[in-house]
Formats: C-alpha cells, structure tokens, sequence
C-alpha cells in the first residue's frame, strides 16, 4: 500500500512525542492498518529527519547541553538473534540510525528521562576505516574495511507501549534505540576470534545473560555486511568513521533507575553503563 | 545408607541392564529426597567399584543461576563418572542407550584435591588442565520425568562422556568466559558463554568439592569434572552430526548411527 505522506509523519511525530515525554503509544500498525516495513522505513526516516533538523533546545533525547542538531554517527543492526526472529515473526533482521545525542561518553551515566521501558544488551561495535561496498558486501570486506571494534552496550527502549511489537512497530520506531556507548580500547578485529569470543553480561553484580559472538546471525561481521547491502540498496553507505552497532549476542535484561551494567567480551574487553537513580 | 536405599539402587541398576524406562507405576520408592537421592547413588557407585568399574571423576548439574531457580535450589547437585563411559569422538552408535542427549561441557583435569571447602584460588590452583567435552544424558526415567530426588539417585542421567583433544593449562584461557557453539546437522542451535556456569567453571569445583565432603567422598588427583550444562541438551536420535566448538578448546564432532 502507498500511505500517504501525512500518514508517516503523523506516526513518526506521535513516536517522537511518546519519546519527549517518556510516554508510550498504541503500536504504529494500529495507527495505520496494513503498514508496511517499507512504509515503516518511511516513518523511522521521517523520524530522524525530524530529530537531525530539530533545535537543539527541542530536542528532549540530548544528554547534555548542545550547540549542534544532532548528526548522523552511524548503524544498528537489530533483530539478529533466532530467539528474537522467532518473537517477531520476521527471519531477517532491521536496521536503523545511530545519532551523537544517542552516545553516551565514557564514565557518564546513561539519562532515564526520556525511557520508558529500558533493556540492555551487549553487542560488538565496529568503527570503520573506509566505506563499505554498497553492492555485495561480505564479511571479509567488513573485517577489511573496519579500523576496530569495540565492546558496546546498547540501551533499547520501545516507545510503543508493553514492547507490543511486530517488526514494522519496531522499525518505525528507529529498531527500538534509544542510548549506545563504546569500550575505549580499540581491538584490531585480525585478532580476534569473534565467532566464538564469549560475552558476559553482569547487572547489578549478577551475571544477567551470556552468549558468544556467534549469536549474531553466526558471526557480527555478517550482520554489517547484510546491513552494508541492505542499506546499499536504498543508496545509502556506510562510511568511514562511521559507527556499527551489529546486533545482541546474548539475551537482553531490563536496564532500571540505578542499575549497573557491565559486558565482558573474550578477547575484546569491558565496557560499563550506569543508569541515573532518578527519572 | 539402608537396606531401602541398597534396594532401591538395585532396581535402577536392572532398569539400565535391560534397557528399560521407569514409568511413573515402576517406583518402588513413594518418594525420595535429595538425602535419599544421594543415598540411592552412592549405593550405586559402590555397586559399580565391586564389580571392577573405575571411577573416572565427577559431574555437576543444575549449575545455572536460571536452572537452580527454577528448581528452587540453593546449590547445584552431582554424579560420578565411571571410565567406563569415556566415549571416543567421531561415530556414536546409540543404540547402548534409550533416548540419549547430549550438551556441551567445560572438563576439567584436577592435579591434586582442592580440600573439602576450597576458596576460589585453592580451587583454580587444583586445576591441571581444561579441556571441551560433550556430555551424553540418558535417563532411566521415560520421557525424562523425575523428581530432585530421582534424578540424584539415577547418577544426575550420566550415560557418556566425550573429550576434546585439545588440553590446555587453565591460566591459558578466559576460563569464566569462553564461547561455546553448538550445531546440529550443521545448523548453530547454541550460542552460549562458559559464564553460564555458576558465573565461573571454577564455582562449580568448589560447590562439588563442598557436596562430596557433605556426603563422605572427596575429589582426588587426575579425577575428571565435568563443570555441568551451559545450554539445553539436544536429542541424539540416528543420522545426527552434531558439532562442538568453544573458545581456544577447538571442537569435537559427533555422529549418531544404529548398529556396527
């Protein structure tokens, strides 16, 4: 179906209000019977361009204080492991936009003002060297094309009420992203075995979820490189200096008020997060 | 131990013997406690020794946080291992066993006893070596039905085990987080993390070495620890290839067929 451009904004803007406001809305495929993924693209880019035009004082996902619209910095991969396809009902995974507002720093705590229903996950993040093919990129062209990569912490939130998704309610909403941040020692990916590397995930103290690199559609550089093609086909790149975030490679656990979070990958290093106490 | 308990053992050990399935009317028992469980086992062992086996080493279950939870436990439980359930990797004919399966494993070597209630670092320095195993299930019990205490007393479902060639000193590895993948028929089934058990392998020595003090054994230089389950366990009917990778252990393949 061809919605109409009203249609896809209004959506993305009642998305972007539930985020303003840390309050959660009906799923989008009941605002708009039908909706499709490739409309539900339309919405998240809709979305952004929102957010990538908005003042700086509008924008209620800035951390801090800013003198820039936020800027494009990179990708996710989501939808990457069976266990969530099989939630979704989707065999393939989704996509959608890293912004600067999105990263937090090292050693700052992760905002909750604008979360509604936090989860966390840890992924292996890459940081690439040149651009990546558009047109059939594989996996030893990511690993080529990649300065380093990183352990991530990826904070995901759903600005659809309950988590109640479909994969188009999930795309529309930017894959459910809300905050990232990075590991600060960068590991050249020649050495590192990223298939069968372990991850640890502890929260509060506890380990809350392991997994190893493989669960990433069985290894995370074919997640970047199924996103290089994908993205390729909508004529966008992947390009140097960008960052991508290629998906979970363990469950993901609630990420609340106050909670520490810590994600060890074999071989790769640790990176933390702490969520501010308050709203 | 009791004439019951001596029993009771007896009655699994025929159930094994023949090849047959308990069901829920083939009990003798009302019910067994973990006490009893144990008790049941441990005759079972002794059984065993009397008639030439030899023991090999020790295995723990139910070491999973998720798994104890739901199990409503506070530590995990424990089985032994006989050498003669040392099986070779490669073909697997499973017709020896009832409705076997088989999970991926951390083994370890231990190069002398930890001591009844060792610390972490007394416990890692037991440690000689650490290898990747498969562990092959096979319960007396039809359709895998038991109580805690059943469970116990038909040695934690030990059947087998296999190891992987690939033996390495313990402070070689990332031992509290080592991946670990599993394929079945070439398809990746598991994706999991050594982290899985007990958050460290090495907890899981240490809680064997405190249960075997509670019940009058001990561990022993050149004894096997099998450190207990990081995924679920996955069926082995006939025709399976099953593929067992983890980090810097290297793998170990399994194929399943009937008869010689």
């Amino acid at each position: 179906m061809n919605a109409a451009t009203n249609q896809i904004e209004a959506i993305a803007e009642a998305l972007a209000e539930a985020e303003r406001h840390a309050l959660p809305v009906p799923p989008p495929r009941e605002m708009l019977p039908g909706l499709s993924v490739e409309t539900a693209y339309q919405v998240q880019r809709a979305g952004m361009a929102r957010r990538i035009g908005m003042l700086p004082h509008l924008n209620a996902v800035v951390p801090t204080q800013r003198d820039h619209a936020p800027t494009v910095v990179g990708h996710k991969v989501g939808v990457t492991s069976r266990a969530v396809q099989q939630w979704l009902g989707f065999d393939q995974p989704d996509f959608g936009v890293l912004l600067d507002s999105m990263q937090i720093p090292l050693g700052v705590p992760c905002p909750g003002s604008t979360l509604i229903q936090a989860r966390i996950e840890a992924e292996l993040a890459f940081v690439m060297r040149a651009a990546l093919p558009r047109q059939g990129c594989t996996p030893a062209d990511v690993l080529h094309a990649t300065a380093y990569v990183l352990p991530a912490l990826e904070v995901i939130d759903s600005r659809i009420a309950d988590w109640n998704l479909t994969i188009v309610d999930t795309v529309a909403d930017n894959a459910s992203s809300a905050y990232f941040t990075l590991g600060h020692v960068p590991i050249d990916p020649r050495n590192l075995d990223m298939r069968l590397m372990g991850m640890k995930l502890t929260r509060n103290g506890e380990v809350a979820a392991s997994g190893a690199g493989a669960a990433c559609l069985g290894h995370p550089a074919k997640a970047v490189a199924w996103l290089a093609r994908t993205l390729g086909a909508a004529g966008v790149e992947i390009e140097a200096g960008h960052i991508v975030l290629s998906g979970a490679l363990g469950p993901v656990v609630p990420f609340l008020p106050g909670d520490v979070v810590s994600a060890t990958l074999s071989g790769a290093g640790t990176v933390s997060l702490t969520r501010e106490a308050g709203r | 131990m009791t004439t019951e308990h001596e029993g009771w053992a007896r009655h699994l050990e025929a159930a094994r013997r023949s090849g047959t399935l308990l069901g829920a009317d083939d009990r003798p028992w009302t019910s067994l406690s973990v006490g009893d469980g144990y008790a049941v086992q441990s005759c079972g062992l002794a059984h065993r020794l009397a008639e030439g086996e030899r023991l090999a080493g020790w295995k723990m279950g139910f070491t999973s946080l998720a798994k104890m939870r739901q199990m409503n436990l506070d530590a995990p439980i424990a089985g032994y291992l006989l050498a003669s359930m040392d099986v070779p990797e490669g073909e697997l004919d499973v017709t020896a066993y009832q409705h076997p399966k088989a999970e991926p494993e951390i083994v370890l070597r231990l190069k002398h006893d930890p001591g009844p209630t060792p610390d972490f670092l007394e416990a890692s320095r037991a440690i000689e070596s650490v290898c990747l195993g498969i562990e092959i299930l096979d319960s007396r019990f039809a359709g895998y039905q038991f109580s805690l205490g059943e469970v116990l007393a038909d040695d934690t479902s030990a059947a087998g085990y296999v190891l992987g060639s690939r033996w390495r000193a313990p402070d070689a590895l990332d031992l509290g987080n080592l991946g670990i993948l599993m394929s079945v028929d070439g398809v990746l089934v598991e994706a999991a993390s050594s982290a899985a058990i007990m958050d460290h392998p090495v907890r899981a020595l240490m809680a064997l070495a405190r249960l075997l003090d509670a019940r009058g054994d001990q561990l022993a230089a050149g004894q096997l620890v099998l450190t207990g389950g990081i995924t679920a366990a996955h069926p082995l009917p006939p025709g399976r290839h099953v593929v067992v990778e983890a980090q810097d252990l290297g793998s170990i393949m399994l194929s399943t067929r009937t008869g010689a």
